[in-house]
């Protein structure tokens, strides 16, 4: 088998060869195909990030009244340290809240603050919670002197986290979709090769040829179809998703989005291995088909 | 190499091509089938290289029943078996050397080895300029010789070749006798189906004559005096 590994990729090429437009018609098919999925797969895969990073901040945040004095802060801060669940504590100033909300608006939040004359920030104290105590923790928090109100991200968080994985699901139903109309592309290109060459199969076959002899050919067709497909749809992710992302964020900058290359390096290996698995089932079903 | 016991070979459409074929070859022998046209020397030879199936009877090709045999089995067969076809099974579109070289690509023969063999007997057969032309663009005694070249590049323990000499000229005969007769060297085994009586004179071997699928020893030369 491995002595006629070059003659199997000759004899593919060979096929290929015969017929351009139809191999060529298929190529552009899959990796249009692909590439869709890789645009609805980096949406899941970026949500789920999302969700990643806004875990990472305070689970309740409270807010502080404006004229709150520096002694009723360290009251409030040794009330909050003692409430049941609390797990860590970290005050941030009004100077503190307009810096880094400048980090994540840029430009955006100068404007914001030059438009309103002054911070238009509270002082509020980050506090971590363990994740069932959370809303007790919140409800504890609001009845404080001094606290102007609480939110509770928690709960953002799982509605976020919910949407991510119905957005996770939706891109892995749409991998498949992609995966079987990809299969059942490249099975009928096969199957076309197949019954081209159906003659020559059967000198094979008078020659002693085991069944894979004659088949393998037609399976590296398929798988490499399947491949040149993700790999084209890789590098078209990788041309347009940084031009995507970037106008992304330049509409949602208080998202903490990745650069639009990451999530192409993300999503390739995935369109990579779906164009060769794909394109090795399409195959291995044209061929069942022939048999049949 | 071949033992055949009351074989019968009825077709679908009730056609008897054969009936009570008795038939014994040693190893290395050259036996000829002689016979008119429709007599059964076609379906003699599928029958050995497990193309059709017999219909009654007993035939054991190289150890194995073709009574029984499964795929496998008829696979096992063919990899010992060179053949040479009445209508050559060339791939169009390939060369001479592609051609022969299948032969050994089946066999998982390294293409180096591969070559160096395929080039040696398209050599053997008269064709060295014509290895590299594709052979549609061969005569058809060119054509006749590349496919025998192709049986016998795997040095087959059983060699089966279906008039291998129809529509040759004196020359290209010569070149058939030619490799038959190296193959005998060899210890090849050759049944050979033909109604060429030029290729039994100059290359002997035992005859037998087929008529209305029946098979009997022609004695001496009877042969000659066929009509």
């Amino acid at each position: 088998m491995f002595n006629n590994l070059g003659y199997f990729f000759a004899e593919a090429w060979r096929d290929a060869k015969n017929r351009p437009v139809a191999v060529i018609f298929s190529l552009v098919s899959i990796t249009l195909l692909l590439l869709f999925a890789a645009f609805v797969f980096a949406g899941g895969e970026e949500a789920q990030w999302l969700v990643g990073q806004l875990r990472e901040e305070a689970a309740v945040t409270v807010f502080l009244n404006e004229d709150i004095a520096g002694d009723q802060v360290e009251e409030l801060e040794e009330k909050l340290g003692g409430l049941d669940g609390v797990t860590a504590l970290r005050f941030v100033s009004q100077e503190e809240a307009l810096e880094e909300m400048n980090k994540v608006l840029g430009s955006y939040s100068a404007e914001l603050a030059a438009l309103a004359g002054f911070n238009p920030f509270l002082s509020y104290f980050e506090v971590g919670v363990r994740p069932e105590q959370g809303p007790a923790v919140a409800r504890q928090a609001e009845d404080l002197p001094g606290v102007d109100g609480v939110r509770d991200s928690r709960q953002t968080m799982e509605r976020l986290s919910r949407l991510s994985t119905v957005l996770r699901l939706g891109a892995l139903l749409t991998l498949i979709f992609v995966g079987v109309v990809m299969m059942i592309t490249i099975s009928h290109i096969v199957h076309l090769g197949l019954m081209a060459r159906e003659e020559e199969m059967e000198i094979y076959r008078l020659l002693g040829a085991g069944p894979w002899f004659a088949l393998m050919p037609f399976l590296l067709q398929g798988s490499l179809l399947g491949l040149a497909g993700g790999v084209l749809a890789f590098l078209l992710a990788l041309l347009f998703f940084p031009l995507l992302f970037s106008r992304l964020l330049a509409a949602l900058p208080f998202l903490p989005l990745r650069p639009g290359v990451e999530v192409a390096l993300a999503v390739g290996p995935v369109l990579v291995v779906t164009g060769l698995l794909f394109g090795l089932c399409g195959s291995l079903l044209a061929q069942s088909h022939a048999r049949g | 190499m071949i033992h055949a016991r009351g074989v019968a070979k009825v077709y679908e459409n009730g056609t008897q091509a054969l009936q009570e074929v008795n038939l014994e070859v040693a190893e290395g022998e050259l036996v000829y089938v002689l016979g008119a046209s429709g007599a059964g020397k076609t379906t003699l030879l599928k029958l050995l290289l497990g193309m059709e199936r017999l219909t009654a009877g007993e035939l054991e090709v190289a150890g194995i029943s073709l009574a029984k045999a499964q795929a496998p089995d008829i696979r096992r067969l063919r990899r010992i078996t060179g053949s040479v076809f009445q209508d050559f099974k060339l791939i169009p579109g390939r060369t001479a050397l592609e051609n022969v070289a299948l032969s050994l690509r089946v066999l998982g023969v390294p293409w180096s080895e591969n070559r160096q063999r395929s080039l040696a007997v398209l050599e053997e057969v008269g064709l060295t300029d014509r290895v590299g032309s594709l052979v549609q663009t061969l005569s058809w005694g060119e054509r006749q010789r590349v496919a025998l070249a192709r049986a016998v590049v795997r040095e087959p323990r059983l060699l089966l070749a279906d008039e291998p000499t129809g529509n040759l000229d004196a020359v290209s005969v010569g070149y058939v006798a030619a490799v038959l007769a190296r193959a005998g060297e060899k210890g090849i085994t050759r049944v050979v189906a033909t109604h060429d009586t030029r290729l039994l004179d100059r290359l002997p071997g035992r005859v037998l004559q087929l008529e209305q699928g029946r098979l009997r020893e022609v004695a001496g030369k009877e042969w000659e005096n066929r009509p």
